[in-house]
């Protein structure tokens, strides 16, 4: 459990780096292509690399969203448990997540093998961005790993107490 | 089983894992997911959720998200804010509750470069509250104008929230944006008309301060120049044309951290921080939009908000009344959840209702904007309440629910005023637009 816990860390905190890069690059791409628009002439592509940019940003940061548990949750009904209940019912609501979230990395993953298989390219630079989905797949796996702390240590929680 | 019926299931189920303590987005999510997966097929929920999310988070559009919360976070840790309110506090220090007043027009000045109202509450708690505290304040009202001014940080443009509903109704940015200028001021001077109001019946609660020549005050301007030519950029340049939403954020989030720099604020630490926040808020932001999309899709399919609309409009009652019905439901949303989940989560249902019962949806967005913006000081999750309760701990939470109960009477007087003059939202968009 440490472990995993120490091994989450690690990676989002590598993660967050990246997140945090990209953050700035859009921000400077964005001011840039102003400026460039509006004394030279605008650079075409910045439409679509700040998607990918944003892409990573938001994606990269789920993990780390994830372990400071920045998420919007409603604590009215689940104060009146026990300590042991709320356990239980967390280790349930995290396993579901953790489903779906597994479901979701999954799919992202198989849907970069299709763009890569299909030779699909960018639309403005022409440039292939199956990369940029993998990475994204690699950053849902990172989250659905904290899920997985998370619901393990639900899950220990409600046999120890 | 009909598709409408499993649609009502639907909306009991997510409710049910969120009263289960699974966030917000993952219940709109899996809800969405399942739903989708009865309705259509699970190889049709799992290729549109795949296909769905690689296009949400690359979306240029959504950019946007990170872009201003950006900004906000790099005013709030850089303390930007200690010049507005030393500026607002020169102005109306010297009068009976002037302090409190400081703090609502600061945080009013605060919001007009941040678009959120916990960023807002936390800055201006941190220079007011030990201020007021000095000169004697009663905490009810110390903390209940601070509480209650921070809910001016979504109110005000640039908005987060604001954003999210244009992006998921498809509105334009700027006009929600204009929209909520005169609503936003509105609401700002009945905060500042209950602190004269209170402090003339309990001249105690709030003890005037020292006044300043007018010298001073002209001087203090200088501190709000910055604030408010970042402000007149981002909307300025939206309105203008110069700049798509996104860049506007960038170029706010430029902005702030120039004037950080010019005003030496700008530290390896704070950046940071600025950064982390961003990231975590931005993730947390995006996992609700994605989540709202899922659900939005699943009723979409079951065609629920169309039943509910056409079923609504045949109703023999007011179009009046319907929407009274949907201002309650968002009132007690806005108080049990967090303003942004709710918004995300009800739109799909609601949105289409208004729509089909002849509303304005510029106007209908800025109301339910105001109303769920309300809940940040409802108890029992008035999340504003509880930052202020984690920067004066010594204040009894009741204590700080009656501040805020004080400022309350501002929201409904607003709110009646947005309903019988729907011009106070729409007169600026037409005007300009």
């Amino acid at each position: 459990m440490d472990y995993l816990d120490k091994f989450n860390k690690n990676l989002s905190r590598v993660f967050v780096w990246i997140a945090g890069s990209a953050l700035i690059a859009v921000m400077l791409l964005a001011v840039g292509n102003m400026f460039l628009r509006a004394f030279y002439v605008p650079f075409g592509a910045t439409w679509e690399l700040v998607g990918f940019l944003t892409a990573i940003v938001t994606a990269f940061s789920l993990g780390f969203s994830q372990l400071t548990k920045a998420h919007v949750a409603i604590d009215l009904l689940i104060q009146l448990f026990s300590l042991r209940v709320r356990l239980f019912l967390e280790s349930i609501t995290t396993l579901l997540s953790l489903f779906l979230f597994s479901v979701v990395t999954w799919h992202i993953y198989k849907y970069a093998g299709r763009v890569l298989e299909q030779g699909v390219l960018s639309e403005t630079l022409r440039i292939p961005f199956y990369p940029i989905i993998y990475a994204v797949s690699a950053a849902f796996f990172c989250f659905t790993l904290v899920l997985l702390a998370d619901f393990l240590r639900a899950v220990i929680g409600v046999f120890k107490k | 089983m009909s598709d409408v019926t499993l649609a009502m299931i639907g909306i009991v189920f997510m409710f049910l894992l969120m009263l289960l303590r699974m966030p917000v987005g993952f219940a709109m999510f899996f809800a969405g997911f399942v739903g989708f997966s009865i309705v259509v097929s699970p190889r049709a929920a799992v290729s549109i959720l795949s296909t769905d999310i690689w296009a949400g988070f690359a979306s240029y559009s959504l950019g946007v998200i990170p872009m201003f919360v950006f900004m906000g976070q790099i005013a709030f840790r850089t303390g930007v804010t200690e010049n507005l309110y030393s500026a607002a506090y020169k102005w109306v220090g010297h009068m009976k509750g002037g302090m409190a007043g400081t703090t609502i027009a600061a945080s009013t000045a605060f919001a007009a470069i941040c678009g959120s109202n916990a960023a807002t509450t936390a800055t201006m708690g941190t220079i007011a509250l030990p201020e007021m505290k000095r000169f004697n304040y009663s905490p009810m009202l110390s903390t209940g104008s601070v509480a209650a001014g921070g809910t001016l940080g979504v109110v005000i443009p640039p908005s987060v929230v604001l954003i999210i509903i244009a992006i998921q109704t498809e509105q334009s940015i700027i006009r929600l944006f204009v929209a909520n200028i005169i609503p936003g001021l509105l609401l700002a001077g009945l905060f500042m008309l209950t602190v004269i109001l209170v402090c003339m019946k309990y001249p105690h609660l709030g003890p005037a301060g020292p006044k300043s020549a007018t010298i001073e005050k002209i001087k203090s301007l200088s501190g709000v120049i910055e604030p408010l030519v970042l402000f007149f950029l981002v909307i300025g340049g939206l309105y203008a044309g110069w700049f798509t939403p996104t860049e506007a954020g960038a170029a706010g989030s430029f902005g702030a951290l120039v004037i950080s720099l010019v005003q030496r604020k700008l530290t390896w630490n704070n950046f940071s921080l600025a950064i982390l926040d961003t990231l975590r808020i931005s993730a947390m932001v995006m996992i609700l939009v994605g989540g709202a999309v899922a659900f939005g899709r699943f009723l979409t399919v079951t065609r629920l908000p169309y039943v509910l609309a056409e079923w609504a409009v045949d109703l023999p009652i007011s179009s009046l009344f319907i929407l009274l019905i949907i201002i309650f439901i968002y009132i007690i949303g806005g108080a049990v959840m967090d303003a942004l989940g709710f918004l995300t989560l009800s739109i799909p249902i609601f949105f289409p209702l208004a729509m089909a019962l002849g509303y304005e949806p510029i106007w209908y967005t800025v109301l339910i904007c105001i109303i769920t913006t309300m809940g940040a000081i409802t108890p029992p999750v008035g999340i504003n309440a509880f930052i202020v309760k984690g920067l004066a701990p010594e204040v009894p939470m009741e204590e700080i629910f009656k501040g805020v109960g004080l400022f309350m009477m501002a929201y409904v007087v607003t709110i009646v005023l947005l309903i019988a003059f729907p011009q106070i939202a729409m007169f600026l968009p037409r005007l300009l637009f």
